[in-house]
């Protein structure tokens, strides 16, 4: 188990909107891979969604009930990353921990295992609450942006790019009529 | 916060950006609206930042219609909090010029303010479209093992 504190913020959109405790309590259990909590705010039968490339990086995937989510916490993710703080952009509630539902974008930040480097994920996470336990969770996470961090460089794939066929240029977008700035 | 946004707002919106028409689509943006979508630009041009009515129009209606024919755009789970929405939608488009199909999922964060969007975040998970666009694997940790041809593109 982590021992460092864990530190949970929101931010600009966020900051009108307190976090409340049955949240708080799983983000808390999440950065200090406590897993006695972690056993306490899951549900038997979570599912669980972490969209990326999980052939490359198996902490993305999915994964089914508790023990495998808490495996995933407190032994797949920390080969990778020790997560430190989570930064909400944003947060939205919808009911509370008997039934609720919630949606985030949020910065988690890490230090890589095997570097050192300092990482700075960005993700969008969906969480449904139901009798006080987590039980759905699905994450979209900015995965080129995650994956250049985690391998310390930028993925050149722009040779590979093929070119589209162009906006047509001469289309009126101007519901009223008018002009339309090219921005462009 | 302001004032709180009513599902049927939200569905309107999203029905209007499935049907891809402005005349439907530009009464529900504000003047200064903000569209960001993070990303790399370079693989998917639908990644970047727009700012103003005109600039979004233009993404929504010609740019995207443009690279890809978006053959569903299901929202699979919202909350709506105040006046802003979180909607987690599941996309499959077809690539035009290549007829590849690429699906994904998106989820967006919309703030409206009197019945009006004012900014829009999308995050995807980017790394699965750009292999998807490309039809290649992109090995993470390998060496780029892109084949260039003569002209500097390489074989899809």
């Amino acid at each position: 188990m982590n021992r460092v504190t864990p530190v949970i913020e929101t931010a600009h959109q966020a900051s009108g909107r307190a976090i409340p405790a049955w949240l708080r309590r799983f983000y808390e259990a999440f950065l200090l891979r406590d897993e006695r909590e972690l056993d306490a705010v899951l549900d038997e039968r979570v599912d669980w969604l972490l969209e990326g490339p999980a052939e490359q990086f198996d902490h993305y995937g999915r994964r089914h009930g508790k023990r495998a989510v808490i495996e995933l916490i407190t032994r797949i993710m920390p080969c990778y990353y020790q997560p430190a703080a989570f930064s909400l952009d944003c947060l939205l509630i919808q009911g509370d921990a008997s039934h609720g539902n919630v949606a985030t974008r949020i910065r988690m930040r890490a230090r890589q295992r095997d570097t050192g480097r300092a990482l700075s994920l960005r993700s969008a996470q969906f969480i449904r609450f139901k009798g006080g336990l987590l039980t759905w969770f699905r994450a979209v996470p900015e995965t080129f942006d995650a994956i250049e961090q985690m391998v310390g460089r930028s993925i050149d794939v722009s040779r590979a790019i093929e070119t589209g066929p162009t906006v047509p240029r001469d289309l009126s977008l101007a519901p009223d009529g008018g002009a339309v700035d090219d921005e462009r | 916060m302001g004032e709180p946004v009513s599902l049927s707002l939200v569905r309107t919106f999203f029905e209007a950006h499935r049907s891809r028409d402005v005349a439907r689509i530009a009464p529900l943006l504000a003047d200064d609206v903000e569209w960001v979508m993070p990303g790399p630009v370079g693989v998917y041009p639908f990644c970047g930042y727009r700012r103003g009515k005109p600039a979004v129009l233009r993404y929504v209606c010609q740019e995207v219609p443009g690279l890809v024919d978006v053959i569903r755009s299901d929202v699979e789970h919202v909350v709506i909090d105040g006046d802003t929405v979180g909607a987690l939608s599941r996309i499959a488009a077809v690539q035009r010029g290549t007829g590849r199909t690429i699906a994904y999922s998106c989820a967006y964060f919309a703030q409206f303010g009197d019945g009006r969007l004012t900014s829009l975040h999308g995050v995807t998970d980017s790394f699965s479209i750009a292999e998807q666009v490309l039809a290649r694997r992109i090995d993470a940790f390998g060496v780029p093992d892109l084949e260039a041809k003569d002209d500097g593109l390489v074989q899809l």
